[in-house]
């Protein structure tokens, strides 16, 4: 065996040391990486999914559609008045309602409700009018209760 | 000065910059190329600086939380000395940069600079852009009022898109499941250190390599790059034909820096900051957020393609795009550099420029979108209710309350959805008019259920007799309906042809 292919003293510190620090960079990664995802599962466990109250009953008219304001469940104390949000609550009649997200399934652009028509309008898309809106909303930012 | 030359030698005994210097600054260019076609990517680098120095200005007052944000922004405009032209200077640097960034890359395309041997200065230029343009959109966050709230809604809302892994990109871009604090600070920290950070890292890596192979030669027709002789011809050149950088062409470089500059600040002396507009509030709906002019032409283009091609053109579309940027110089990467001989590439930069500008321009006035006030901000010219009836001045009345007039205009305010309706009568019959308010029709919504039969009837009525009195216009009657069948039919072709909406015609007056 040459000298060339024997490894020295100095050259087996130098992996050791290379390996001890890629050990290192691993355990370190770990937590940095977990840290960076946890905005994935942020909230789930701190009522992001519980109710919220929308008004009183009496707000909202039969067979009328209103703007109601609540707090998201999950809030930080930096969020000032980005924790507030917004949706369209229908009382179709006595105890049914229907809750719509205020942003339009198009590109989540706020859609304004006007009363005097009845009609939804949407500010973005060319088109989106009332029926397209209500079907593109319904499977995921409707409910019914 | 003999202090300050033993100063220096001090300095560069230790740091042995000088000669590497001297060795950059005199590096010998091809003399054709000291033209003000080469001037570009300098300024680009002099707005960069720019931009720089104004951030970290900014970065003095600014606060990076949501319910701050917007104050902090406020503070700058109003109560700091010169805050609002350092903000200005520094949103007008933006567009500047965008700008000068993209007219880079068009000539570097069109002058075939991106061929052997400079396909990764090419490819670390694409990088570049991306970035600038991740500046331009995290900046715009920044500014956290509500175009940017709603703005930063419509970016998330196109990462969502993405199959399976939508919802955790959404959550990883927005810092948590809602636009609040912690996006603020994420776009913070990706405006004010990832994404510049990673600039400083690929400018000084473009600018080694311009140095290390040479400013591209003036490209002449005929003469192709080959491979295998490029690198001597390229020595030869600049051997026989060369000059220093400094100070043969740089003087271009430097004027047209200050220049710039000087733009800058002139639109910022002259337009002032962007914003910021309302507050981030999410209850506040009362709002059309608007990108900035960069993106203006993907905002149009969003709104104006069909459904079915919304995901695809969103999620395939920029990758399509920025993979045939950077394999480019691999497709071809040898042969003609002169435009003159290169039409496909010249038709190619005229298709998009043309088509950018036609969308930017499109998006300016949203000629799709509602004008949500206009029913009550933009009142019935007074020269259609002159000598009218009580009737039908009632029926203006709810012309306006319902709303008709966010679609459609009258003497050229109001909506542009649906077409204007000044000379309708001249087009439909009162019962025509009726028709399509009660059933809608083409893209819009029927009217049936919110219209009393006496508000409809009435104010049909109305529409065609006040707007039938333009000078010019002749009525549409029923009798001439029927006696000319034949004229309507025809009539009727010529406005389904001709005007995409034109059976959605509201006609409420």
């Amino acid at each position: 065996m040459s000298n060339e292919n024997m490894l020295s003293r100095r050259g087996l510190l130098m992996k050791i040391g290379m390996l001890f620090n890629g050990l290192v960079a691993i355990a370190l990664a770990l937590p940095i990486v977990r840290f960076l995802f946890s905005s994935v599962t942020l909230g789930r466990g701190n009522g992001y999914l519980s109710w919220v109250p929308l008004g009183r009953v009496s707000e909202f008219p039969e067979g009328e559609t209103r703007l109601a304001t609540f707090q998201n469940p999950h809030v930080m104390p930096t969020d000032g008045k980005t924790a507030d949000t917004a949706c369209w609550v229908r009382r179709i009649e006595g105890d049914q309602f229907q809750v719509f997200a205020v942003n339009c399934a198009h590109l989540g652009c706020p859609v304004r409700w006007f009363q005097t028509i009845r009609f939804v309008h949407v500010p973005v898309s060319w088109w989106s009018l009332l029926p397209r809106w209500l079907s593109r909303v319904r499977p995921t930012g409707t409910r019914t209760f | 000065m003999r202090i300050i030359s033993q100063i220096g030698e001090w300095f560069d005994r230790r740091l042995q910059l000088a000669a590497p210097i001297r060795e950059a600054a005199e590096h010998p260019v091809p003399r054709n190329t000291a033209s003000w076609w080469y001037v570009f990517g300098s300024a680009a680098l002099t707005v960069f600086l720019l931009q720089l120095v104004t951030g970290i200005l900014l970065a003095l007052i600014y606060v990076p939380s949501a319910s701050e944000a917007w104050s902090s922004l406020q503070v700058l405009n109003h109560e700091v000395t010169l805050g609002w032209f350092i903000r200005a200077l520094h949103g007008w640097g933006s567009n500047f940069m965008v700008a000068i960034v993209l007219i880079h890359m068009v000539q570097v395309f069109l002058f075939g600079a991106y061929k052997f041997p400079r396909e990764l200065t090419w490819i670390v230029g694409v990088f570049l852009l991306l970035m600038t343009l991740g500046m331009a959109f995290s900046g715009q966050v920044l500014r956290f009022d509500q175009d940017a709230y709603w703005g930063l809604g419509i970016g998330a809302s196109i990462a969502s898109r993405v199959p399976i892994a939508g919802p955790v990109i959404v959550k990883l871009m927005l810092g948590g499941p809602i636009i609040a604090g912690a996006t603020l600070s994420r776009f913070f920290a990706l405006h004010v250190f990832v994404i510049p950070g990673m600039l400083i890292g690929f400018v000084c890596l473009h600018v080694l390599m311009v140095l290390k192979l040479g400013i591209n030669e003036w490209p002449m027709p005929g003469r192709l790059v080959k491979r295998a002789t490029y690198a001597s011809e390229y020595h030869e050149l600049t051997k026989k034909a060369g000059a220093p950088f400094v100070p043969y062409a740089i003087w271009k470089d430097l004027f047209f820096a200050a220049f710039i500059l000087l733009a800058v600040a002139a639109c910022a002396l002259y337009f002032g900051p962007f914003g910021p507009t309302g507050r981030p509030d999410p209850t506040i709906i009362q709002t059309v957020p608007k990108p900035d002019y960069f993106f203006l032409w993907l905002y149009a283009l969003l709104s104006l393609l069909p459904p079915s091609m919304e995901t695809p053109a969103l999620l395939i579309g920029p990758v399509i795009v920025i993979a045939f940027l950077l394999v480019l110089p691999f497709l071809s990467g040898e042969g003609e550099k002169s435009w003159r001989r290169r039409p496909i590439a010249v038709l190619t930069v005229l298709l998009i420029a043309i088509t950018l500008g036609t969308f930017t321009h499109l998006a300016g006035f949203t000629p799709w979108s509602p004008h949500m006030n206009a029913w009550s901000g933009d009142p019935v010219p007074e020269r259609l209710l002159h000598g009218t009836t009580a009737l039908q001045r009632q029926g203006a009345l709810v012309f306006q309350v319902k709303q008709c007039r966010n679609c459609h205009s009258l003497g050229e305010l109001g909506g542009q959805r649906g077409p204007a309706l000044d000379s309708v009568a001249v087009r439909l019959t009162q019962d025509q008019l009726i028709r399509q308010v009660i059933q809608g029709g083409g893209n819009m919504p029927a009217y049936g259920k919110n219209l009393s039969p006496a508000e409809n009837h009435g104010s049909c009525r109305v529409s065609r007799d006040v707007t039938s009195r333009r000078p010019g216009s002749c009525p549409r009657s029923r009798t001439r309906y029927r006696a000319k069948g034949e004229r309507y039919a025809s009539l009727g072709r010529f406005h389904a042809a001709h005007t995409p909406h034109a059976h959605g015609n509201v006609v409420v007056f």
